[in-house]
């Protein structure tokens, strides 16, 4: 595929070797066995079905032997989902994320082949299979400022088609103007009254804007640790072995380099690594005083430097769009707190949430 | 760079402060989520059991373990019953179990701080234990913070002996570790009974009894990590009780200072309860995990 909004778009092929795969997961043990999440990323992953179910079993000898724990997830296009894949990711628990951006209109701007046609008909046919298989199945959306017109239909079409977890980040490198900030606040509202109506009907779904705005004032500081710990909690590892701080830095051209800490063969550059975290703390002066700092989304260092080019300096963008969402989220809240909704209440004050929630899946 | 047409971030002098509560308000009280039921758990047995037990244990996951039977001991110990089942029909008389696939889990060893080092005369830099008393009061502290209810009673776990094991030279110095003939127990520290999870902290105390070679010469040198992992293969083969096993992380003390081993003992005060606070992670995920797991091989 050659998406439009594509953060590294493709030059040439790189696969990683198996080799690389053996050496991650053995760094991998020595970061933090008991509890390790490998997150398969492309490209597209599925193209080497066979390199992801092999580092699997790699992981569950090691689980096996040492009493580590892995768990595992994917993020595709979709285009190569099939019946085979996934029966095995069923059986391996390998989580699949699913990139689609909604309705038609919304989706084929952006998300076409080589061939520049669109793949919506194409990744429409496999929902229904991917959540058979897979009912708690992540619908990844980006939101442009060329679709921003269909973002509600988009999520309620995707809920509709069964998807409970859609995970929704804006493009903020896209060309945002005032107009498309005003029609952003629109569809806000739109979403707020579409959440409303689906909480009260306790229909269960987790739409990423919303839940995280108000988990930033229900949690309190709490919340902040779910925030971007650049390089800390987790790494990614480019084909060559190369060990960056995020996905958004391994580039296929090389041009973040910079970024690089360390390597699978000599492990973590611990100096390095401290050095990135301690830059990406800094963030703009203007952000500290900022009445909303603590709920903003400014300290993701990978976002900000793919808008500004520098990983503690945050992009107008995002500061708008922050200012746009937090007051329409809290007007939510009060509004479903002061309705009593039990839906509302358990999702967002129970810590035992998930787990009841999967219960009542499971008794069903 | 991208270029934009909004230029310029606006920091906020004030917002107002929502008016629904945050967490504090049903974490002081979890008992006001039982007005907040969802229709559709009203008839879900385990939903709404699955409710009750988070808010009965301060509204924090826990494992979902099916508890072993129970007995006390004439000496008023409570230890694990062995080999005994539940009749099903009442009346009947208890019978031996047929063989079990293994049903307990043993978590992974945590691994926050060395636990290797040096004590005696020549050396320089040796390592600041925690004491026995100490650790397991930061361990029960932080699992009670997590809503888990362990008993400080020692828990004899039936069936499990370790033996101490003494380094000695040949003439011609080579070493060789000879274990002795006396058997020691094993009783876990801390257990709770409702989720049958017993713990057991690796500490200069216990450390010979369980293994941990003991020098014939002037310096003795510990490695809790490896006894720790000795620790867990043990209890990975009873397959009677969930078990996780904590360690002393014996960080060096600097020099011979009283200020050196004052940092030392709050170094390894933080590592243990990094040690803890990781298990009861691990534990919410893998009582997750399981019920997910449940739920996939149904269908």
């Amino acid at each position: 595929m050659r998406c439009g909004y594509c953060y590294s778009p493709p030059d040439q092929r790189r696969d990683m070797a198996f080799s690389t795969i053996e050496k991650t997961i053995r760094l991998s043990t020595t970061l933090n066995p008991r509890n390790t999440g490998i997150i398969f990323f492309g490209g597209e992953p599925l193209l080497r079905k066979d390199l992801i179910f092999e580092t699997i079993a790699l992981c569950r000898d090691y689980e096996k032997k040492y009493g580590y724990s892995y768990h595992f997830k994917v993020t595709t296009n979709g285009l190569l989902l099939d019946e085979p894949f996934l029966r095995s990711a069923a059986r391996e628990r390998l989580h699949v994320a699913l990139s689609i951006d909604g309705v038609d209109l919304a989706h084929d701007r952006f998300r076409r082949t080589t061939d520049n046609s669109g793949t919506f008909k194409t990744i429409a046919e496999k929902i229904d299979p991917l959540l058979y298989y897979q009912p708690y199945a992540y619908a990844l959306m980006t939101i442009c400022p060329e679709t921003l017109e269909h973002y509600c239909k988009s999520v309620e079409y995707l809920i509709n088609k069964g998807f409970r977890y859609i995970i929704a980040s804006l493009n903020y490198a896209g060309r945002w103007t005032q107009v498309h900030l005003k029609r952003l606040k629109k569809e806000y509202h739109k979403l707020a009254e579409l959440y409303k109506r689906l909480t009260l009907a306790e229909k269960k779904f987790y739409f990423s804007p919303f839940e995280k705005k108000l988990a930033s004032h229900i949690q309190g500081k709490d919340a902040l640790c779910r925030q971007c710990h650049f390089g800390i909690k987790q790494i990614s590892i480019a084909p060559d072995g190369a060990i960056y701080p995020c996905v958004q830095f391994v580039k296929n051209n090389g041009t973040a380099r910079e970024f690089s800490m360390g390597n699978v063969d000599e492990g973590i550059d611990r100096g390095k690594q401290q050095q990135l975290f301690s830059l990406s703390r800094q963030v703009d002066e203007g952000c500290d005083s900022c009445a909303l700092n603590d709920r903003c989304e400014h300290r993701c260092s990978c976002m900000n430097w793919q808008t500004t080019g520098s990983i503690h300096s945050v992009s107008p963008v995002l500061c708008a769009s922050e200012k746009i969402l937090i007051p329409i989220a809290d007007r939510l809240g009060e509004f479903l707190y002061k309705k009593q909704a039990p839906l509302f209440v358990q999702k967002h004050y129970n810590a035992g949430y998930p787990l009841i929630s999967y219960m009542e899946d499971y008794q069903q | 760079m991208i270029k934009q047409s909004v230029k310029k971030i606006k920091p906020l002098k004030s917002y107002r402060k929502p008016s629904y509560p945050g967490k504090e308000h049903f974490a002081a009280n979890p008992g006001r989520l039982l007005s907040y039921v969802p229709g559709a758990w009203v008839n879900k047995p385990l939903a709404l059991s699955a409710l009750l037990a988070f808010i009965c244990s301060g509204n924090i996951p826990a494992p979902a373990k099916e508890p072993l039977p129970f007995s006390a001991s004439e000496d008023g110990n409570r230890v694990i019953k062995e080999n005994t089942i539940a009749a099903a029909n009442t009346g009947a008389e208890e019978q031996k179990p047929a063989p079990r696939e293994q049903s307990t889990t043993v978590a992974p060893l945590f691994i926050h701080g060395t636990g290797a080092g040096t004590t005696g005369c020549v050396v320089m830099s040796p390592p600041v234990f925690l004491s026995e008393a100490e650790a397991i009061e930061i361990i029960l502290s932080e699992l009670k913070n997590a809503g888990f209810r362990f008993d400080t009673v020692d828990y004899i776990v039936p069936g499990i002996f370790t033996r101490e094991v003494s380094e000695e030279y040949d003439p011609d110095w080579k070493s060789r570790l000879i274990e002795q003939d006396a058997r020691h127990p094993f009783y876990f520290d801390l257990y709770d009974k409702q989720y049958n999870v017993g713990i057991k902290f690796i500490s200069r105390n216990n450390y010979f009894k369980l293994g941990g070679p003991s020098d014939s010469s002037t310096a003795q040198g510990y490695d809790f990590i490896d006894i720790a992992q000795k620790t867990r293969e043990i209890l990975m083969g009873q397959n009677k009780t969930n078990a996780a096993v904590f360690y002393d992380p014996l960080p060096t003390g600097k020099a011979f200072s009283l200020e050196a081993i004052d940092e030392g003992k709050d170094i390894g005060r933080r590592e243990l309860k990094e040690q803890v606070r990781d298990f009861i992670y691990w534990l919410e995920r893998e009582a997750a995990a399981k019920i997910a797991g449940t739920g996939k091989n149904k269908e």
